[in-house]
């Protein structure tokens, strides 16, 4: 009880999570017989798993490629694609988020890699810069969704047993739901804001299709290597970022060596603050399961909702309250190991209940009060968190509505590994 | 001395992805081009990240970049303000204590067996504890002072 | 309750399909029903509670009262290693005729005096068998150049290098991906989790030449144990022997189930005659033995060698 005010204090007065957390535990340590290396013991082993080195390589991928100027060969193809559509450049936003999902496993680095070209670009053609900033930020949460994706991994870490290969490739399809959604929407309700252009010529797009033909290839030659033995989904990471490093070095030619210390530093530096939740995350959960509360919660949920729906529909409700405060790698660290084993109970599909609960906690990133995409997309366009809130609000329900096709169509998740025999 | 201190950070954490990424790489590729899996890469790789994330946690921490709820970000009288900085920082201070010391029980307890790949005592590894507590705490001190200095200079917030 | 006694293992709690399962599941309910409710056992099954090494470390320092643990109670007592010695056992029943008899009780307490952990009875994880998706090893030279995933542990590791095969690290989650797409061209487990993870879906030959008898160790920290009323540590002792015999039992009864399994989703089955059996005993085990020496006293080797000649004879 001590600890749990201490928690709650401590958050409120702004302290890092991690930081917060750990002072609790020890607070409850002291009214157990514990000893306090058990605080360093379940860091420690919190973090010991080889499946979890996939986050600072994914993350050294992503900012690799894109300080070799990727983005705006993205950005050159997707314009290419779509630039012609009504509300061109809104569309251009959205469908450059897709092929850097391709590239990035987490929504917070395609807010910032993107948005810091879309929302002046798109301000200059007419787009109120609220409205490209929310865009922004809500066509980031394709990121996770298409492999490949850290919220993926850490919820086969959690949940062990469930196949990253086949939660891989089940988030394709909702990523690009989302797209399609989004899409949608701007063409509705954004048109008014861009005069339309004709497309460009066949030449300028198949110049394009070639200059983007590195980011393009890299996802088929991660999924390619891992389906060919070469390597495990976790030493893919590894592969992606000596991909994106002999790109950039010697075909894109745009990188140099000595920008590679600061890549790495901040690589890391910004792994690292997933990292260290992890493992404060496991120390709490340590504590937690030794007084059996994930198991007295499942077993009262249990006996109150006995069809896979009702949960479904009660897990995504939790969710997007808990989205709200949370950010969505803690909140899976925290609720997973109480919810998975419930639907596993149920009998509800592995890999579908992963994407819906890891696109429900996305959802969460756009939305205020505690929306990192959110606060990344404003420290770029500075308009104020209230009117990006407002700007968003259509998307997020948009969002909503995809959430609730993919829960409730299960075969929009399980069709694709399905047909990849998983 | 602060910024040297950042670079000796920066320095030890870029350095560590630089060993878990090229470790990673190599095992993979000895194992597929010349069939000759390395047997210590899967410990050095683990526990390369794990000192990474200790030093990467207290750079993020002097970057103020670490997950927290804003609610008092805003909106706060500026004496109050000064007040839970200096709260926070106390309580950077005290995270780097408690994890140093309990890492250093931990060692003691734990640390006498072998990691079985790289045959290394595992102490070599759990000392990473320990290290990023200490390095958390220095990091403190070095924010503390500024406090203190008086009003009218500019507090690093 | 006067007692609660925690006890961590990393086997599923189903009783049915999971050795420790059903031994922690027997185990709790002989103790807490012959106690008359003075003693409750809280079971944390599936690594709730982390993984081996650290539950047998857990039960060390007392953070855990009890651990069911097989590989990993060699790291804290490198002599209990000696049973995983490639081709030690004939038979499980001669592995529990030693592990019962006189060598059990001087290997626990040899490692009660080195570990603080009191062994109250062992149980058994089975023998340990080759798969691969390439071809039928009916000799160790068929194991040439194959890669095989094993643990992170050096006597597996030595043991496949001299049958020639090619001994591959791969950290556990990801070894059903790493087989199924040839990162690594085979593995070995017993039976029952060779069946109990459909390897037989991405492996296709299965040779039974049970390498190692894979043994559980059912620990105690022996500071509580000895804190213990003499009647309650007579049950606790009791407990954990029935245990022991249960978790034998499921692990036979879920080896033979598995094998059916198997064969019923295609996979080829070699069985191996004595003279077969006998050329990988001869591959593998004085080089394992030669490296044993280096680990830990050798007298050891030649009292297991003994005690299983003894049992063998009877
Ligand atoms: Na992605
Ligand atoms: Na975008």
């Amino acid at each position: 009880m001590t600890g749990f005010l201490i928690l709650l204090v401590l958050l409120i007065i702004g302290s890092p999570i991690a930081f917060a957390i750990l002072l609790a535990v020890l607070a409850h340590l002291t009214e157990t017989p514990f000893p306090i290396s058990l605080i360093s013991q379940r860091i420690f082993a919190g973090l010991d798993s080889f499946a979890i080195l996939a986050i600072p390589l994914f993350v050294l991928a992503g900012e690799l490629m894109n300080e070799s100027g990727i983005t705006s060969r993205i950005i050159a193809f997707a314009s290419a694609c779509v630039g012609h559509m009504r509300a061109g450049l809104a569309q251009v936003n959205i469908w450059a988020s897709v092929i850097f999902a391709g590239l990035s496993g987490s929504a917070v680095a395609d807010t910032s890699a993107l948005g810091r070209i879309f929302i002046p670009e798109m301000e200059k053609r007419g787009y109120p810069r609220d409205f490209a900033a929310a865009l922004t930020a809500a066509s980031s949460v394709i990121g996770p969704m298409i492999p490949p994706s850290i919220p993926v991994i850490i919820y086969a870490l959690i949940t062990s047993g469930v196949s990253v290969p086949a939660l891989f490739l089940a988030g394709v399809a909702p990523g690009i739901l989302l797209a399609i959604g989004l899409s949608i929407y701007v063409r509705a309700f954004a048109g008014h804001f861009e005069a339309q252009h004709d497309p460009l010529p066949w030449k300028a797009r198949f110049k394009a299709l070639i200059d983007a033909w590195v980011p393009l290839f890299m996802p088929i030659f991660i999924v390619g290597s891992i389906l060919t033995g070469v390597v495990t989904p976790t030493e893919a990471a590894a592969l992606a970022g000596g991909y994106a490093l002999l790109a950039g070095m010697f075909i894109l030619k745009s990188l140099h060596v000595r920008q590679l210390p600061k890549i790495f530093v901040t690589a890391m530096r910004d792994s690292s603050v997933i990292l260290i939740i992890i493992a404060v995350v496991s120390l709490a959960n340590w504590m937690l399961t030794f007084s059996q509360v994930p198991q007295k919660v499942s077993a009262m949920v249990l006996a109150e909702i006995t069809s896979p729906w009702m949960f479904l529909l009660m897990v995504n409700g939790i969710l997007l309250v808990v989205g709200l405060f949370l950010e969505g790698i803690a909140a899976m660290l925290i609720l997973l190991p109480i919810l998975h084993p419930i639907a596993m109970s149920l009998g509800i599909d592995p890999v579908h209940f992963g994407i819906v609960v890891i696109f429900n906690l996305m959802i969460g990133l756009i939305t205020p009060p505690m929306g990192i995409c959110l606060f990344v997309s404003n420290s770029i366009a500075n308009v104020g968190i209230g009117a990006i809130s407002r700007r968003i609000l259509p998307l997020f329900l948009v969002e909503l509505l995809v959430l609730a096709i993919i829960t409730f169509i299960p075969q929009t998740v399980t069709f694709l590994p399905r047909v990849f025999g998983f | 001395m602060k910024p040297l201190y950042k670079k000796f950070l920066a320095l030890a954490t870029g350095s560590s992805l630089f060993v878990v990424f090229a470790v990673v790489l190599t095992s993979s590729l000895m194992r597929y081009l010349f069939n000759a899996p390395l047997q210590w890469s899967e410990e050095v790789a683990k526990y390369g990240m794990i000192y990474g994330t200790m030093f990467g946690m207290v750079l993020c921490y002097l970057d103020d970049i670490h997950i927290k709820f804003g609610f008092l970000e805003y909106g706060v009288p500026a004496f109050i303000k000064r007040l839970l900085n200096l709260a926070l920082d106390l309580i950077a201070l005290g995270t780097g204590a408690v994890l140093a010391w309990s890492g250093y029980q931990f060692v003691l307890k734990r640390g006498g067996i072998d990691a079985p790949g790289t045959g290394l005592p595992m102490s070599v590894f759990q000392s990473a504890m320990v290290i990023g507590g200490v390095c958390l705490v220095i990091a403190a001190l070095f924010q503390l002072p500024a406090h203190f200095k008086g009003k009218q200079t500019g507090i690093e917030v | 309750a006067d007692v609660t006694l925690t006890l961590g293992h990393v086997d599923p709690a189903e009783w049915q399909t999971s050795k420790k399962g059903a031994a922690a599941k027997v185990f709790k309910e002989l103790v807490e029903a012959e106690s008359g409710g003075r003693i409750e056992v809280n079971v944390y099954p599936n690594g709730q509670l982390g993984g081996e090494t650290d539950l047998v470390q857990s039960a060390q320092d007392g953070t855990l009262s009890m651990a069911f643990v097989s590989g990993a109670f060699s790291k804290v007592c490198p002599e209990a290693s000696v049973l995983d010695t490639p081709y030690l056992f004939p038979s499980a029943p001669i592995a529990w005729e030693v592990l019962d008899g006189q060598f059990g009780k001087d290997l626990s307490e040899h490692c009660l005096s080195k570990t603080g952990l009191r062994t109250l009875a062992y149980g058994e994880t089975g023998f340990r068998n080759f798969t691969n998706s390439k071809r039928a090893i009916k000799e160790p030279k068929d194991l040439d150049g194959l890669k095989i995933r094993v643990m992170t542990v050096p006597l597996f590791v030595e043991m496949v290098k001299a049958m020639g095969g090619q001994p591959t690290p791969i950290a556990w989650p990801e070894v059903p991906s790493a087989l199924s797409t040839g990162v690594v061209d085979g593995q070995e487990n017993p039976v029952s989790v060779i069946a109990g993870n459909k390897f037989y879906e991405i492996q296709k030959y299965i040779t039974l030449d049970g390498h190692v008898y894979g043994t559980d160790f059912f620990v105690i920290n022996d500071d509580l144990y000895q804190g213990l009323p003499q009647t309650d540590r007579e049950i606790v002792a009791r407990a954990a022997k029935v245990a022991g015999t249960v978790g034998r039992a499921i692990q036979q009864l879920n080896s033979a189930q598995g094998l059916g399994e198997l064969a019923k989703n295609g996979m080829e089955i070699t069985a191996l005659t004595s003279e077969q059996q006998a050329l990988f005993q001869a591959a593998a085990q004085p080089a394992v033995i030669e490296w044993l020496k280096t680990q830990i006293e050798p007298n050891w080797i030649d009292k297991a060698l003994a005690a299983v000649k003894d049992a063998s004879a009877n």
